[in-house]
C-alpha cells in the first residue's frame, strides 16, 4: 500500500484553493511547488485525517533539504 | 503493476507522457491548480495501487513503492553524460562500499518525437522502499497543528533523530567527495539535487541513494564542502522550529558535519 498524504493548498487569506492525494516521498517536491516564491500555503494531512504539517511554521523546506 | 514486457512499459510510460502533454493532463496537472503563475506546475503525480507515476516534461517514470524499483523515460538534454557519470559512481559504489545508490540494472536510447530519450530499470539496493529523513520525521512525530512538537521528545527519541542525521551526513560526505572526483576527471559539472536529503533513504540495511540516477550533471562545479554546511544548517534549522531539538543540540550536530568535513 502506497503512503500518501493529501495536500490542501491555501491562498494569503487561508481560503483552500486546492486538494490532492500526493506520494509522501514527493512533500518536498510540492512543497517547493506551491510554497517557494508564493503566498500560498500548504498543510499535509495522513491517511488518517490527521494535520501532519503546516507550511506556515516558515523553514526552509527546498529541494536542498 | 500488471505490465509485463519491457515494451509493454515503455509504451506505457509513453501514454503517459502524451497524457502530461494532452489538453486534459494540461487541465488536471495545470489549469485546475490555481498555482503562482510565475511558476507553473513542473510535474504532476498520479497514485495508483503500488506506487505513482511521475509526469514532467522531460522525465515520465513510474516508482514501485512495495519494492523500491523503478522504471522511466528521460529526455537527453544532457547526451550521454549523465548516465556515463552515473555508472561510474555506481561502479565506485560496488567496489568501495562506502556508500549505497539505487542502481540502474537496464538502459536504452529511444528516440520520442525526433528527440533522444532513454529509458531505464532501476533497482533499489535491498529491494525496499524504505524512507526518507523528512517522512521519517513526520511518521515519528505529531506537530500540534502541523506546526511543532506539543511536549519535548524524550532523551531516546532525541538521540535517534540526531543518530540518523550523523549518519545522514557520514553518508552525503562520502557520496560528495566521490561525485567531484567523478566530475574533474569527466570535467564535467555537478548532478542536480546531489545534496537533496529526501533522496537519501534508509532501509532494513542502512542509507542509500535514490535519485542521482536521474540527475542531469549540469550543476557548476563548485566545492561541496561549503554546500554540506548549508544544507545541513537548513535541516538542523528544521528540527529547533518544530521543538523537536533545542538550539544548542542542533548546533552540536551542525559541528559534527563541520568537523567530519575538516577531516577529509
Amino acid at each position: 500500500m502506497i503512503k500518501t498524504y493529501t495536500l490542501k493548498i491555501y491562498d494569503v487569506n487561508e481560503n483552500e484553493l486546492n486538494s490532492m492525494v500526493i506520494p509522501e516521498t514527493e512533500v518536498t517536491a510540492y512543497y517547493q511547488l506551491y510554497v517557494i516564491n508564493t503566498t500560498n500555503s500548504i498543510k499535509l494531512f495522513d491517511q488518517n485525517n490527521i494535520l501532519k504539517f503546516d507550511s506556515k511554521i516558515d523553514i526552509n523546506l527546498s529541494q536542498d533539504f | 503493476m500488471a505490465l509485463i514486457s519491457r515494451d509493454s512499459k515503455i509504451a506505457d510510460l509513453k501514454t503517459k507522457l502524451t497524457y502530461w502533454h494532452s489538453a486534459d493532463g494540461q487541465k488536471k496537472f495545470v489549469n485546475e491548480v490555481r498555482y503562482n503563475k510565475n511558476f507553473p506546475p513542473a510535474f504532476g503525480t498520479m497514485v495508483i495501487s503500488g506506487g505513482y507515476y511521475y509526469l514532467s516534461d522531460q522525465m515520465v517514470g513510474f516508482y514501485d513503492t512495495t519494492v523500491g524499483h523503478s522504471i522511466r523515460i528521460k529526455k537527453l538534454v544532457n547526451g550521454d553524460i549523465d548516465y556515463n557519470c552515473f555508472m561510474q559512481l555506481q561502479e565506485i559504489a560496488n567496489v568501495k562500499k562506502t556508500f549505497r545508490t539505487s542502481r540502474i540494472t537496464h538502459r536504452q536510447k529511444l528516440v520520442i518525437d525526433g528527440q533522444d530519450w532513454e529509458y531505464a530499470e532501476i533497482a533499489s539496493p535491498n529491494g525496499e522502499y524504505g524512507e526518507n529523513y523528512l517522512t521519517w520525521i513526520l511518521n515519528s512525530f505529531n506537530f500540534k497543528n502541523g506546526l511543532y512538537v506539543e511536549t519535548a521528545p524524550s532523551t531516546e527519541e532525541k538521540t535517534a533523530v540526531t543518530d540518523k542525521f550523523k549518519r545522514y551526513a557520514d553518508e552525503i560526505i562520502a557520496v560528495s567527495k566521490e561525485i567531484e572526483n567523478i566530475c574533474v576527471k569527466n570535467n564535467t559539472q555537478m548532478p542536480q539535487h546531489m545534496l537533496n536529503l529526501p533522496s537519501i533513504y534508509s532501509d532494513s540495511l542502512g542509507m542509500y541513494w535514490a535519485g542521482l540516477e536521474q540527475s542531469n550533471w549540469i550543476m557548476p562545479l563548485t566545492p561541496y564542502k561549503n554546500r554540506i554546511v548549508d544544507l545541513f544548517e537548513n535541516t538542523s534549522l528544521f528540527l529547533t522550529k518544530t521543538r523537536i531539538l533545542q538550539k544548542e543540540e542542533a548546533a552540536e550536530l551542525v559541528d559534527y558535519v563541520t568537523t567530519a568535513l575538516e577531516a577529509e
